[in-house]
């Protein structure tokens, strides 16, 4: 089986591992001194760079930045925009780089800090690896990133969503996050493959090592995972029945409560609503009736 | 095109706990060979005798797919030799659970033409599944399967849910669970049907008042994302009659299933169709015994044609809904009443649906055939006010004057022309009792008019607790009633008895501006013309004003025209406009021998200044406006509003053009007519005019 | 071009306040959340409308009054700022540090001057607007209200050159608050005002500064000679009264401070600033049609028709119609009587 995008930690035996794939990689550093050496040895890898990750505690104000980025795509994981104030003095940098800030949505000051973000032309996203995220923040945010008609940057998953949404399938955006099982491959500092970030963490390998995947000609766990929609659907789980399912597809299953209510669903039913509006005004799209039923 | 409904098998690998058709027990399961070529014979009869006809086939069952793929190899043999010359024109389809297809079928399938498969599915445990116990979990998983593998061997699928009371108990739930299934949201949602009152029917059944309700519970979320599920129905066929005259119906809506419809069993007996056939009602014999032909002449057939012209002039006459209807299934009415001829007892199913659910949350009207497609989609509710109203304020309560000995404030609510009028009938008031004095509620408009009035004592803001006097004529019980002039409502409502002169008064007029009068070059005749209005509903067109000042000047008039800045040019006359105040105009008005106007302020100063004048009347009339003595051509309006669209009691917007157009009322007036009315002013006699245009004499 | 406010309250009670009503009516905590100044930015961007102004209160009470203004010109606006130049030395501070790199192209303060002798001040509050002018000045025009026909403005040349202020002097006639008792200039006493105004000719001329003329000045109270002379040092003299559309810090509208409580409204029920300005335009122009203006002369006045003068204060004509018994438009007594401004 051939990824032809691989997320890894920054480990240039890995990376050399990968020599000459031509695959866009994703590397996660642990530090930001290691943003410029980790895009050096992709290139030099004869791969291609996908983007470096980074997280840091430091609100994006109070961040170090460095010119040496111009070129790099970097995806930063902040708790915030910090001061505004003292962001703005940073905005010439900003712009000229390709840095991504992603601020977590259980956050409602790190949400409203994304729209202002965006409002001021910088890209940016929702980091939805959060306990409880604040879904009303993200609502409001979700419809300016989705409607608002002045001249905004891109907020994910939400630019995502608008450019590939198809009302009549799932919508699955977890590629934002590199975290599609369909197109994305996770290797950890062993060189061992798992489908997701997930499946790392919880040591669910697919392979031992990247000639493992290339030897494969079919997944057993890629088969089941593009089947596990199924379970809510066999198991009549809250999730089949919601009607922002198609949106959210169980990524926040683990929310719902005893009694079956989710706090997820308000925002992925709205989500879907607004998307339709977006997708039918552009073009008059029209549906035409699909004449499938019989008597 | 009549379709068929082939019970090919009766078999069946399910126990689903509504089917009849695995409680029948019948003897003979599967379709034989010798069967399958008579049928198709008797199909290639009956489209030979049709060259311009299609027949559908609809492999069904139990389930069909039991017979696995080397049966249909066969079927489409028989098909090949029976049909030779009318294979192109039947269509097969199928309907099966899906839990036994794969890949190997796929080849049969295409060459049978079979691009798609109708299913079912219920999310409920336990109702459909093999076994005793109804294992739905297996049943399910299966269904998965088999629809995944459908759909890798590039076919598609249509989902039916049949209701049963399990679903009743969320109906929203079973809906998004099956477009979040169909990811495109199409299926059809049928309700459950049983022939006889048995233990089933107690534990499953539910009433149209209850699928009415299930849908309804369901249709505003569809109407609010039909875009995302265009292919729900019965929604959407719902919406599909609205645009459509002759919609595609089902056959227990058509009211032509006599003609579109049969069914076979698997032992060769023909039926009306799957239902009937499941039911052991209306059969018409064997398939060896009988064409199609002749089934079609058979007596059940024609009660079934007439059952359609009976209901329609009996229980059905004049249902809105018929055309969607037809009396319904003739064999659901004969599961309640035991007769074929009554209609459907579903049919309240669709009314209620319509009316409780459908037009309340649409906002549409429910009339087939009445909308465009593109209107449905654009239809929105009217939107409500994007300001919201605001509560009244204090209004002052009416005043009798008679009764009222302080001084009352007038509150002139009106334009210069209604100024003028209570001006004089205040002159006469004061004149007969010096003693009667008012007080005028200071406005810009008209305080010009009364300052230094005998009448008035005082112009100015009136206290808070003041006793305010509404001029408000048009709202006077006798506004509008033939006979009653604006100016003797107003002289009733002051309480100035009769006898009453249609005086209009200003206590002082200005002297003439000879800075202005050196400049207008007067002649021997010189006519004003004043043509502007407040509505562009009461415009003459400006060229025929202009065609009119030239002929005046032909004749050897000079022509001035006053009025406001803003008014339309009419080029040929020399303008004032802008340049005059109405006492500056009063002023100069005796300078000219005649004043050709509109229902206008200036009619008014030409009636106070005694200059003669020739009016033209539109939209309002001048039996209610227009002063005696003045030559008033009143043109006979052609549209609704006979007596003139601007008064009082209709709703016609002021500011609004005329829905006519160029040729509203108004332009009824030529050019000629008003010339000649002119000449006759002039010349003191009495106007005349053609037969739609009313004149009266100065 | 709109007005936001940032806060509801302020640093000092100035006795002709014409905001008064509208600050006692509010919390002191009731200040603009940042997602309101997002919503607005978005308004304002849609309305093509890139000059706006902040008030308050005293606007740079607002805790993030810097950010709030830097952010304003990130969006690419051109950003005036209403203040006292009363503030405390932290957030002098910070403006400083922050605000003193933006050009004054972009960024402008009106400081509202009182006279010390005549609106007694106290002595910290002299200070600081000195400490705030000696930073801002030069991207800074004083302000001043007339609010006494014997007013004084000396100080106002004094502050000019000593702190190399921007060389305009925006003048405010002080107005009724229809249904509030405060001071302002009567219609009869505008007169007088604009004499004693021209009275300074000298040392405007001498200083080159040029009296800007808020709204509320009828024509006709000026003779031909102020009226040159006005012409010439300011190059355009508007005798306009319009809608200044202040918008408050939780997005409802109104026409100007002293029409605050009259048919204010909501951002939220309009598209864009252009609808806002008819809708209040309508509003100004219905109590126009029942009377023209503040003078009685003004009905029969041809620079009113032609639209040169707007014939006064329309909160002048309004404030008559609070006292005197309903007889007006039914939308004009709806107005009065929804937020009680009726006797």
């Amino acid at each position: 089986m051939d990824f032809q995008n691989i997320v890894l930690p920054y480990k240039p035996s890995i990376i050399e591992a990968l020599e000459g794939r031509d695959a866009e990689l994703i590397v996660h550093v642990n530090d930001i001194s290691e943003i410029i050496p980790a895009a050096d040895d992709i290139l030099s890898s004869r791969n291609r760079l996908g983007s470096i990750v980074v997280r840091t505690d430091r609100t994006l104000d109070l961040f170090d930045l460095d010119e040496g980025w111009e070129t790099i795509p970097v995806t930063l994981y902040s708790p915030g925009p910090g001061s505004f104030k003292e962001l703005q003095q940073k905005f010439d940098l900003i712009h000229r780089l390709n840095v991504r800030p992603f601020f977590p949505a259980d956050n409602k000051e790190a949400v409203v800090g994304l729209q202002t973000l965006s409002s001021t032309g910088l890209q940016c996203g929702v980091d939805f690896n959060v306990e409880s995220p604040s879904w009303e923040a993200l609502t409001d945010l979700m419809t300016y990133a989705i409607l608002r008609t002045t001249s905004h940057a891109n907020v994910e998953p939400f630019s995502y969503l608008i450019e590939n949404y198809d009302p009549h399938d799932f919508n699955d955006w977890s590629s934002v996050y590199y975290d599609d099982s369909n197109d994305f491959l996770h290797l950890d500092s062993q060189g061992r493959a798992a489908l997701t970030y997930s499946d790392l963490a919880s040591g669910n390998f697919i392979a031992e090592d990247i000639s493992g995947v290339d030897s494969m000609e079919v997944c057993p766990q890629l088969e089941e995972k593009k089947r596990a929609w199924r379970r809510y659907f066999l198991e009549n789980l809250p999730c089949s029945t919601c009607e922002g399912w198609r949106a959210c597809l169980g990524k926040f299953e683990r929310l719902i409560d005893e009694s079956g209510v989710c706090p997820a669903a308000p925002f992925f039913t709205e989500m879907l609503d607004i998307l339709d509006q977006k997708y039918f005004e552009i073009d008059n799209r029209e549906n035409q009736p699909q004449p499938e039923e019989t008597n | 095109m009549p379709t068929v409904i082939l019970k090919v098998t009766e078999a069946c690998n399910s126990n689903c706990a509504y089917c009849d058709v695995v409680r029948k027990g019948s003897k003979v399961k599967t379709v034989s060979e010798d069967i399958l070529v008579q049928f198709f014979k008797r199909v290639n009869e009956y489209l030979l005798e049709r060259p311009d006809e299609e027949m559908e086939v609809i492999w069904h069952g139990g389930e069909p797919m039991m017979l696995g793929p080397e049966y249909y190899y066969r079927v489409y043999e028989i098909q090949k030799e029976q049909c030779p010359e009318t294979i192109d024109r039947v269509d097969n389809a199928m309907q099966s659970n899906m839990t036994l297809f794969d890949s190997s079928f796929t080849e049969i399938f295409n060459l049978l033409g079979i691009d798609s498969i109708g299913t079912s599915y219920d999310p409920t445990p336990c109702v459909r599944g093999p076994g005793k116990e109804m294992d739905s979990s297996t049943y399910n998983r299966k269904f998965l399967e088999g629809v995944k593998r459908l759909e890798e061997e590039g076919l598609s699928w249509g989902l039916i849910h049949v209701i049963t009371k399990h679903s009743l108990k969320d109906p929203l739930g079973i809906f998004n669970f099956l477009a979040n299934m169909t990811r495109d949201g199409s299926m059809m949602l049928n309700p459950v049907l049983f022939y006889k009152d048995e233990p089933r029917t107690r534990e499953l059944g539910i009433t149209p008042k209850q699928y009415a309700d299930f849908l309804g519970e369901i249709f505003p979320t569809w109407w609010k994302n039909r875009k995302r599920h265009p292919s729900s129905d019965p929604f959407r066929s719902f919406v599909d009659h609205l645009t459509n005259r002759s919609p595609a119906l089902l056959c227990n809506e058509s009211g032509m299933c006599a003609e579109t419809h049969f069914g076979m069993t698997p032992d060769g007996m023909m039926y009306q169709c799957g239902c009937a056939s499941d039911w052991g009602q209306m059969c018409y014999g064997s398939i060896f015994d009988r064409s199609f032909s002749e089934i079609l002449k058979d007596p059940v057939k024609e009660m079934l044609r007439e059952r359609v012209k009976a209901l329609k002039e009996g229980p059905c006459k004049g249902c809105r809904f018929w055309d969607i209807c037809h009396g319904g299934c003739a064999l659901d009415a004969w599961a309640v009443t035991r007769n074929f001829m009554d209609k459907s007892p579903w049919c309240v199913y669709r009314k209620r649906f319509l009316e409780k659910y459908f037009e309340p949350t649409t906002g549409i009207e429910y009339i087939p055939g009445s909308m465009t497609q593109e209107e449905i989609n654009n239809f929105q509710r009217e939107a409500e006010a994007p300001i919201p109203p605001i509560p009244k304020g204090k209004w002052h309560p009416p005043v009798n004057l008679d009764k009222t000995k302080e001084a009352v404030w007038i509150n002139l609510v009106g334009n210069t022309g209604d100024a003028l009028m209570i001006s004089g009938i205040l002159k006469q008031l004061v004149d007969r009792d010096p003693s009667r004095k008012f007080n005028l509620v200071t406005r810009t408009s008209y305080d010009y008019i009364f300052r230094g009035h005998p009448a008035i004592e005082n112009i100015d803001h009136p206290p808070a607790e003041a006793v305010v006097f509404d001029t408000a004529y048009w709202d006077h019980r006798d506004f509008g009633k033939p006979g009653k002039k604006a100016y003797h409502i107003l002289a009733k409502m002051f309480k100035l008895k009769a006898p009453v002169e249609e005086l209009l008064f200003v206590p002082c007029v200005p002297k003439e501006d000879p800075l202005l009068t050196e400049w207008i070059p007067f002649k021997e005749k010189n006519i004003l013309i004043s043509p502007s209005v407040l509505s562009p509903r009461m415009e003459l067109d400006p060229k025929k004003w202009e065609e009119l000042v030239e002929r005046l000047k032909d004749e050897g008039f000079s022509v001035v025209q006053m009025g406001n800045a803003d008014s339309v040019y009419i080029r040929g006359a020399l303008s004032l406009l802008g340049l005059t105040t109405p006492m500056q105009e009063l002023a100069l008005l005796k300078k000219f021998d005649l004043v050709i106007t509109m229902d206008n302020p200036h009619a008014y100063l030409a009636h106070l200044a005694g200059v003669p004048a020739v009016v033209l009347w539109g939209p309002t009339n001048h039996l209610q406006f227009g002063f005696d003595g003045q030559g008033h051509l009143q043109t006979r309006p052609k549209c609704d509003f006979p007596d003139g669209c601007i008064n009082s009691d209709n709703s016609t917007p002021f500011e609004s053009e005329c829905p006519m157009g160029p040729d509203h009322c108004m332009n009824q007036l030529d050019v000629e007519t008003i010339l000649s009315a002119v000449i006759d002013m002039l010349n003191g006699k009495e106007v005349k005019g053609e037969e739609e245009v009313i004149h009266t004499a100065p | 071009m709109a007005n936001v406010l940032l806060t509801s309250k302020c640093v000092r009670s100035c006795p002709y306040c014409f905001a008064k009503k509208e600050m006692d009516e509010k919390s002191p905590e009731d200040i603009i959340s940042w997602e309101n100044l997002l919503y607005l930015a978005d308004f304002f961007e849609l309305s093509d409308e890139n000059f706006v102004s902040l008030l308050g209160g005293e606007p740079t009470l607002h805790p993030q009054f810097t950010d709030i203004v830097l952010y304003l010109i990130e969006r690419d606006m051109k950003v005036n700022i209403f203040t006292s130049g009363i503030m405390s030395d932290k957030r002098l501070e910070e403006l400083k540090k922050y605000l003193t790199k933006i050009s004054p192209e972009q960024l402008s303060f009106v400081c509202n001057l009182n006279n010390p002798k005549q609106t007694p001040t106290p002595k910290e509050e002299l200070e600081k607007v000195h400490k705030f002018l000696s930073v801002m000045g030069p991207w800074t025009e004083p302000g001043f209200n007339i609010y006494r026909t014997d007013f004084e403005i000396d100080f106002i040349f004094d502050l000019l050159i000593r702190y190399g202020m921007h060389h305009g002097l925006r003048l405010g006639i002080s107005s009724p608050v229809p249904g509030y008792d405060n001071i302002f200039i009567r219609p009869e006493e505008i007169k007088g005002v604009i004499d004693r105004l021209y009275s300074y000719r000298e040392l405007f001329d001498r200083f080159q500064l040029g009296p800007g003329l808020d709204c509320g000045f009828p024509l006709c109270s000026f003779n031909d000679e102020q009226l040159g002379w006005i012409f010439r040092t300011t190059g355009q003299i508007d005798f306009g009264c319009g809608p200044a559309l202040d918008i408050t810090p939780d997005l409802e509208i109104y026409s100007c401070f002293p029409m605050s409580s009259y048919h204010r409204r909501s951002i939220f029920e309009f598209d864009n600033m252009n609808q806002i300005s008819e809708y209040f335009n309508n509003l100004h122009q219905q109590i126009r049609n029942e009377v023209a203006g503040i003078y009685d002369e003004c009905q029969d006045c041809a620079y009113l028709k032609t639209m040169r003068c707007s014939g006064g204060g329309v909160c002048q004509i309004l404030n008559h119609f609070v006292k005197e018994a309903p007889v007006r438009f039914q939308e004009i007594e709806d107005g009065l009587s929804k937020h009680s401004l009726t006797v």
